[in-house]
């Protein structure tokens, strides 16, 4: 038994997908449906801002490229896809998926064979870097002056 | 606010080639101004409260740095909110006076007036706002009037004109076409106005001088 995920928890699962995971795991699953295109999927420009220790003053750390896209399905539910990069087919799976996620029904077909694989391979992702970050770890702590 | 994109109109089929094709229609129509230019109804998907020439308008003409102010019945219209929000980006303003662009519906002619909006000033003319209203008819045929008062006929003249265009407008009352005319002297600033009906559209720019055609005619 899973945990149903909220919206914002799928759609940041979603956008930090590889684009060939995410196409591998919905398959030929969401074939069927149709789907109206109210915003088509577009590249554009974020300013992503920092803080210093993530308490200092706000600035400007960089421009971030980020595609976005908004689709309605069949069953009139609306679907927008988010995600850093300028892969548009990747954000316009995503705005699919997320209009149909928010259909129980959808939501059940998708869970299993779509959502738990991708979190299993971000899982899996996440720790393999940290078990590179791990290797060069220093310990300052362990340095003890005589 | 949150906008409803389940219901959400979709604007242009082709959102590209559509808006180059409105925005052509556009300039047209504001370089020969009292000619007809049309807008393909079947183009675009929009919300009941506009017409097809004044959907083209909003998504052509404004973005995140227009603010644009709509009259009441517009305003108060969850879709056209949802549209402009959604497509355009476009704040709303409360204050005409805030607005580069306005947007009247047609049964909010009667309490429209042009003092309110911004004309601009002589060291920035174009702070002038455009006016975007919708009218019952728009006409270039002259004589198509003689039997009611109640839509005007105007003479246009001035730049884009070679000698007078003729434009009968069922729309605004005769109060709004004297204001516009007394703002005449006043240019380069003045206000552009936007006459949408349907799928037509003509524009009068601050530029044309105007006349209604009973004061023409003597």
């Amino acid at each position: 038994m899973t945990t149903t995920m909220d919206r914002p928890g799928w759609l940041g699962l979603l956008a930090a997908s590889e684009p060939a995971e995410l196409v591998e795991a919905v398959g030929s699953r969401i074939d069927s449906q149709t789907f109206t295109v109210l915003r088509a999927a577009h590249t554009g420009l974020v300013m992503a801002r920092g803080r210093i220790g993530g308490t200092g003053a706000r600035f400007n750390l960089v421009e971030v490229t980020v595609s976005r896209c908004v689709v309605r399905s069949a069953l009139r539910t609306a679907g927008v896809g988010y995600a850093i990069g300028h892969d548009l087919a990747k954000v316009e799976l995503i705005a699919k998926l997320d209009a149909l996620l928010q259909v129980p029904q959808w939501h059940a077909v998708l869970e299993q064979p779509v959502l738990a694989v991708l979190r299993d391979a971000r899982s899996r992702r996440h720790a393999a870097d940290r078990a590179a970050a791990e290797s060069s770890r220093v310990r300052f702590h362990e340095l003890v002056v005589a | 606010m949150i906008i409803d994109l389940n219901e959400i109109a979709t604007g242009f089929d082709d959102p590209v080639h559509d808006a180059q094709r409105a925005f052509r229609t556009l300039l047209d129509a504001t370089a020969r101004p009292g000619r007809i230019g049309r807008i393909d109804e079947g183009t675009i998907d929009r919300p009941r409260a506009m017409s097809a020439s004044m959907a083209a308008c909003l998504l052509v003409l404004c973005d995140a740095t227009t603010p644009v102010w709509l009259s009441a019945s517009l305003r108060r219209d969850e879709r056209v909110l949802g549209f402009i929000r959604f497509h355009a980006g476009a704040p709303v303003v409360d204050a005409a006076r805030d607005a580069a662009f306005a947007f009247c519906a047609r049964s909010d002619l009667p309490g429209l007036s042009l003092a309110d909006l911004a004309h601009g000033t002589d060291e920035h003319p174009e702070d002038g706002a455009t006016l975007v209203m919708e009218v019952a008819t728009l006409d270039t045929d002259p004589h198509r009037d003689d039997a009611t008062q109640a839509p005007l006929a105007l003479r246009l003249q001035g730049p884009g004109i070679e000698h007078a265009q003729s434009l009968t407008v069922d729309g605004p009352d005769a109060t709004f076409w004297a204001a516009r005319i007394a703002m005449q002297p006043a240019y380069p600033t003045g206000i552009d106005l936007l006459l949408c009906a349907g799928g037509h559209c003509a524009a009068i720019p601050r530029s044309t001088l105007l006349a209604t055609r009973s004061a023409g005619a003597h």
